[in-house]
């Protein structure tokens, strides 16, 4: 063999070579990259799941059936005796009101259920340029009336759960039969009672309104006291939460 | 200079994401409610953004504060802020008044439509960061640099030892 092909086969080797490690040097940087990006997107579904795992429960969660009980255009929650009394106006149609839901129902069930805290839901029409929120409402008082409060509870939120946008809510007005019939079958009353509106209900509720110089939801008194909005839900959730703690304190 | 420059755009840009999802983390249902204030997402879609977007955040902001993955990291923070500056554009022509929800700050806000233009303009200069970490990556002081050191010359002296033998 001359030098020259020597040489030859020498630089091809070499080529090899490092053919070889830029290869294994490739792969090990592509396993390292996607074992770094299958550990992180574990850390962020971990937390995603965490954060969601107090979830919706639209069958109403843990409530007593003693503890639920119908008032004139609202529902009652707990012992009316508790240390601390919360009072909600509330929308089904306003997505704040639904925030404040989803973020208190758990919590102001459980307490409810121990007699730390008694809770009436109030639901308004506040959004009145929607048809959508009269005729959740009015669904609502009719399961109210013909219905038990313990299904009154479970459309109540059943419907923050559902809750559409606020622009496309009147072409979901459909959807709100469906929803009645999950909570109570097919109870011709209730069904017959949604197709007109309950006039003497809305104007109770917009006594109560009146009464309570309620212009915003979610509206919110705390031992007779309105929380201010100014924080946002988040401030309301902790005011109601520190007071159950504190016992009324 | 570019290099260090990088080091800049990411401290800035990883800050940023980590302020806004350690703001929301402690209020998944309120990054929810902003979520969904866009109207925008099928509602179940926009509960699972909600719930998923502050964990995102903060991992995306540690990833480019320490100088991880950074030209992935980049390319990913660029995608949710052309996200976000659709959102903003889409929301202030469709007449929705509402805090943008970036740091928490989610629920209506009248005076919306005059903090629209300043806050697109944030995140398109925060984008700008974005596509720069994503094309220029290799910045100092980053742990890229020891997972994924630069490939030396002297590799090619090391074949050719190896060929000789």
């Amino acid at each position: 063999m001359s030098k020259q092909s020597r040489e030859q086969s020498r630089t091809e080797r070499a080529a090899a070579v490092r053919a070889a490690q830029a290869r294994k040097e490739r792969n090990r940087r592509l396993a390292l990259v996607a074992g770094i990006v299958v550990l992180l997107g574990a850390i962020v579904a971990g937390g995603a799941w965490y954060g969601g795992r107090g979830g919706n429960d639209a069958t109403g969660g843990s409530q007593g059936a003693e503890t639920v009980v119908a008032g004139d255009a609202w529902l009652k929650v707990g012992d009316p005796d508790a240390p601390v009394k919360v009072v909600v106006y509330e929308d089904f149609l306003c997505p704040y009101c639904r925030e404040l839901e989803v973020s208190t129902r758990d919590f102001l069930r459980e307490n409810a259920d121990k007699g730390r805290v008694y809770v009436e839901y109030h639901p308004i029409n506040l959004l009145r340029q929607y048809d959508y929120s009269a005729k959740a409402m009015n669904a609502w008082a009719a399961v109210l009336k013909h219905a038990s409060p313990q299904d009154a509870l479970k459309l109540h939120n059943l419907f923050f759960d559902k809750q559409p946008y606020e622009q496309e809510a009147d072409g979901h007005i459909g959807d709100i039969e469906g929803w009645v019939k999950d909570v109570v079958g097919n109870d011709s009353k209730v069904l017959d009672a949604m197709k007109s509106q309950d006039t003497s209900f809305f104007a109770t509720a917009q006594q109560a309104m009146t009464d309570d110089n309620i212009d915003s939801t979610p509206t919110v008194f705390l031992n007779g006291k309105e929380l201010p909005n100014t924080g946002g839900v988040p401030q309301m959730v902790s005011a109601i939460e520190s007071a159950v703690e504190q016992g009324g304190k | 200079m570019l290099r260090w420059l990088g080091l800049i755009a990411r401290v800035v840009l990883g800050g940023v994401w980590l302020w806004a999802g350690l703001a929301k983390l402690p209020h998944p249902d309120t990054s929810v409610s902003a979520v969904r204030a866009y109207q925008l997402l099928p509602a179940g879609l926009a509960e699972t953004v909600g719930h998923v977007l502050p964990m995102l955040e903060v991992v995306l902001g540690a990833c480019l504060v320490v100088g991880l993955l950074v030209r992935f990291s980049g390319a990913l923070s660029a995608l949710l802020l052309v996200a976000f500056i659709v959102g903003m554009i889409s929301v202030w022509s469709r007449g929705i008044e509402i805090n943008c929800g970036c740091f928490g700050d989610g629920g209506p806000n009248p005076n919306a439509s005059s903090q629209y233009p300043w806050e697109i303009a944030r995140d398109t200069g925060l984008l700008a960061l974005s596509l720069f970490l994503a094309w220029l990556p290799r910045t100092p002081v980053s742990v890229d640099n020891l997972l994924f050191p630069p490939v030396e010359p002297s590799k090619s002296k090391e074949a050719d030892v190896e060929a000789k033998s």
